[in-house]
């Protein structure tokens, strides 16, 4: 019997299987990344799907052109909560919660493509500490699916599968001391990686060491000058950004992302400009309300990340000042490493001239172009 | 050039704001490609339970998975089967199938009592046939692999019998016999010319016959680039003849490919090329997330990574598991190195006795065992 067309398929896929020597897989095997957090009585839970997999199961391309776009995913948003959450089941204390999710969508990527976002919270009868998780979601479409789950407080994770789909779990609410601990390294990673927030405050501090004449800028003599304005400057920017920091966590006021970001790109050129047109010592020293107001923006873009660590209930208050902490220690060991450096070099022409005009231009350069990004949704160097 | 400079570092400056990959974010725009959609229909809407259909769908997503090197398609392949998964004398179309799944995700013992059983209602089913060979010489079977492929004489073409007795012939000593066997095939061309040359390619490594191997293999690319097998194959011969660079470009851009990445790991660690770091970063977290769901498919990679990685008792770890479910050349290698690299020549026994039996006769496997009787106990 001869092999025929087929059979010389499946027979290639024997060789290149395994062949006489083993070839590794491509891609990875199907997996859901479930993070459920306790919030008082209620649980809120974070739940990675893959959009792949979302496809194969509801069908996600509604053009037919063999893309997934995000217009199409955010439209199917009801449809992807409704069908993921019928597939879970979690009871606290023996009592069922009840899913719902929030109304905001995002998306993650993961090492094998992205994934929803599924943000939702679970409401319970009691504040029992066991909890039961059913999981079954895409064992009767791929075999080999797995849910991660990570119960925060529980330390290991949990790896659910198709012959293995219930897990219990005791809940350990971490201390005061490791969720603010934890907030603080938040706090601290995010403000470094916000290099616009850390230009905007370096563009202002930039002439801290010097003083403004009608023709020009020269040293500030003292050192306890020049950390009277930078203290001034910091503590107004702190100030501001901490308060809508806390009012946007709080929900009490509510920016779209898009305008915050741009705003804040804008708010990087001003502060840079100002270095540039500035003419009179009145309007040098008047820097710290140019940081108060400006900082004000800056505070919503830090809250982004905020949602995830847990703003509710009790917990609020450790989170926050947690987080907010972390910021302004970060920001203080960059200050700390600035201010000396350009006291150093204050007397010398390349730091009035390189430093102050060249980097603000630089600065101007580079914000103008994230406000064209974040504005125009284009992506140039990002 | 001052310009260029500004705006590589304004690049590299303003590329750091923004979502590290990794954190959730809103895409910029409604048309922002995030996935490509599915090619294979699915079965979700109508779950069959009509075996023909069934197994329809199954094949379609074995091959697609095949073309793409995608496991997550055979978990959905392996799902269409559902209603006949779990039997133990299921009909001969799905026993075949579920064999081959099995296969793929390296449960070698399950497949071959799969293949038995179908072999046993179908003696003259060439393709279980030539599975089963496969396999049982991954088993170290090789009498038995052996005789699968003298049964195939008569049932098809030279070329197939040839090939499945070569691979068996070059793993127990036998190379010259098998690089001769395998001499026609690989001039001719057809439909089995890759195969005949990447298992030509393997022959005349294992006899030391380096040059040889390097036009097998490069023929097999040219025939079929997408042969990742026998680009792999090459990729380690460079590596083994500190040929770095050489190994980096055959692999190119495939990163997306777990095992192809490691070949690019290993390529710039030892080259010192550029993006090193980078790259074994993002090799960690895969075979970490691999470990995290439970999959042990990758074992051999992963230790040769490990190994790399400066985690010696990982990589003895994660060697011998794999050696209880394959015994293949690159199993014991592995095995033999990680032994040497925690001081514990013992662990390597399986791997000593293996070639004992086999009289597999590739240099550096006799350079490891010389170092392993030598080493104080």
């Amino acid at each position: 019997m001869r092999l025929g067309r087929v059979a010389r398929l499946v027979v290639a896929l024997a060789f290149v299987g395994i062949g006489f020597a083993n070839r590794a897989d491509a891609h990875k095997p199907s997996d859901s990344y479930l993070v459920l957090r306790s919030d008082g009585a209620n649980l809120v839970g974070r739940w990675d799907i893959a959009l792949r997999d979302l496809d194969y199961a509801i069908g996600l391309d509604a053009d037919h052109d063999g893309s997934i776009r995000w217009g199409e995913v955010r439209a199917q948003h009801g449809a992807i909560a409704t069908y993921a959450l019928a597939r879970l089941t979690v009871t606290r204390g023996g009592a069922p919660c009840i899913a719902a999710p929030t109304a905001e969508q995002r998306i993650v990527e993961h090492s094998d493509g992205n994934y929803t976002v599924l943000d939702f919270t679970l409401t319970c009868a009691n504040a029992s500490t066991s909890l039961a998780i059913d999981y079954r979601l895409f064992f009767d479409l791929d075999a080999q699916h797995r849910g991660l789950v990570r119960v925060t407080g529980a330390d290991s994770l949990l790896v659910l599968k198709t012959d293995l789909r219930h897990a219990e779990v005791t809940l350990v609410e971490p201390s005061r001391g490791a969720q603010l601990h934890h907030a603080l390294r938040e706090g601290t990673h995010h403000i470094w990686e916000g290099i616009d927030h850390l230009l905007f405050l370096l563009a202002l501090l930039l002439p801290s060491v010097l003083r403004r004449r009608p023709d020009g800028w020269e040293p500030v003599p003292k050192f306890s000058a020049a950390l009277v304005d930078v203290l001034k400057v910091v503590t107004a920017f702190t100030l501001a950004h901490s308060i809508t920091l806390t009012l946007a966590a709080l929900d009490v006021v509510r920016l779209p992302s898009r305008l915050v970001e741009s705003a804040i790109a804008a708010s990087v050129m001003v502060a840079a400009a100002n270095n540039l047109i500035a003419t009179s010592e009145r309007g040098t020293r008047r820097r710290w309300t140019v940081a108060f107001a400006l900082g004000l923006l800056h505070g919503f873009g830090l809250s982004a990340t905020l949602t995830d660590l847990g703003l509710a209930g009790d917990r609020l208050l450790v989170t926050l000042v947690g987080f907010n902490l972390g910021v302004e220690l970060g920001q203080a060991v960059v200050v700390a490493v600035f201010v000396p450096l350009a006291f150093l070099l204050r007397r010398t022409r390349a730091y009035r001239v390189l430093a102050l005009q060249a980097g603000s231009i630089v600065i101007i350069a580079l914000a103008l172009v994230w406000l064209i990004e974040r504005a125009f949704a284009v992506r140039i160097i990002s | 050039m001052r310009a260029r400079v500004l705006w590589l570092a304004l690049a590299g400056l303003g590329g750091c704001r923004g979502a590290t990959s990794g954190d959730p974010y809103v895409p910029a725009r409604d048309d922002v490609v995030l996935e490509s959609a599915s090619r294979v229909p699915s079965t979700a809407a109508s779950p069959s339970t009509d075996l023909a259909s069934a197994t329809t769908s199954a094949k379609q997503l074995i091959a697609e998975s095949r073309k793409t090197g995608d496991p997550r398609l055979l978990g959905r392949a392996q799902a269409t089967l559902a209603p006949w998964w779990e039997l133990a004398a299921p009909p001969d179309d799905v026993l075949f199938l579920r064999a081959t799944i099995r296969q793929n995700r390296h449960e070698f013992s399950t497949a071959l009592a799969d293949l038995d059983q179908l072999l046993a209602h179908q003696p003259n089913e060439a393709q279980a046939r030539l599975s089963r060979a496969i396999v049982r010489a991954v088993l170290a079977m090789y009498p038995e692999a052996m005789a699968d492929c003298d049964a195939l004489a008569g049932h098809s073409a030279p070329v197939i019998v040839a090939v499945c007795r070569a691979g068996i012939l070059s793993v127990t000593g036998k190379t010259s016999a098998a690089i001769a066997s395998l001499g026609p095939f690989v001039t001719t061309s057809g439909e089995w010319q890759a195969w005949a040359l990447s298992v030509h390619g393997e022959a005349a490594s294992y006899a030391g016959q380096n040059d040889v191997a390097e036009r097998s293999w490069r023929t097999a690319i040219a025939l079929d680039p997408t042969d990742d097998y026998s680009r792999a194959a090459l990729a380690d011969l460079y590596l083994d003849t500190q040929r770095f660079a050489e190994a980096r470009a055959l692999v190119g851009d495939r990163l997306d490919n777990d095992g192809m990445l490691l070949r690019v790991v290993l390529a710039e660690a030892g080259g010192h090329l550029p993006n090193a770091a980078d790259h074994a970063a993002r090799l960690r977290e895969r075979y970490a997330a691999s470990r995290a769901r439970g999959d042990t498919v990758h074992g051999r990679e992963q230790a040769r990574f490990a190994l790399l990685d400066h985690d010696p008792a990982l990589a003895l770890e994660l060697a011998r598991a794999n050696w209880a479910t394959q015994h293949e050349p690159w199993d014991a290698r592995v095995l033999m190195e990680a032994a040497l690299a925690t001081s514990q020549p013992s662990a390597a026994a399986p791997a000593l006795a293996w070639l004992a039996q086999t009289g597999f006769e590739h240099p550096l496997h006799r350079k490891l065992a010389a170092q392993l009787n030598a080493a104080p106990r």
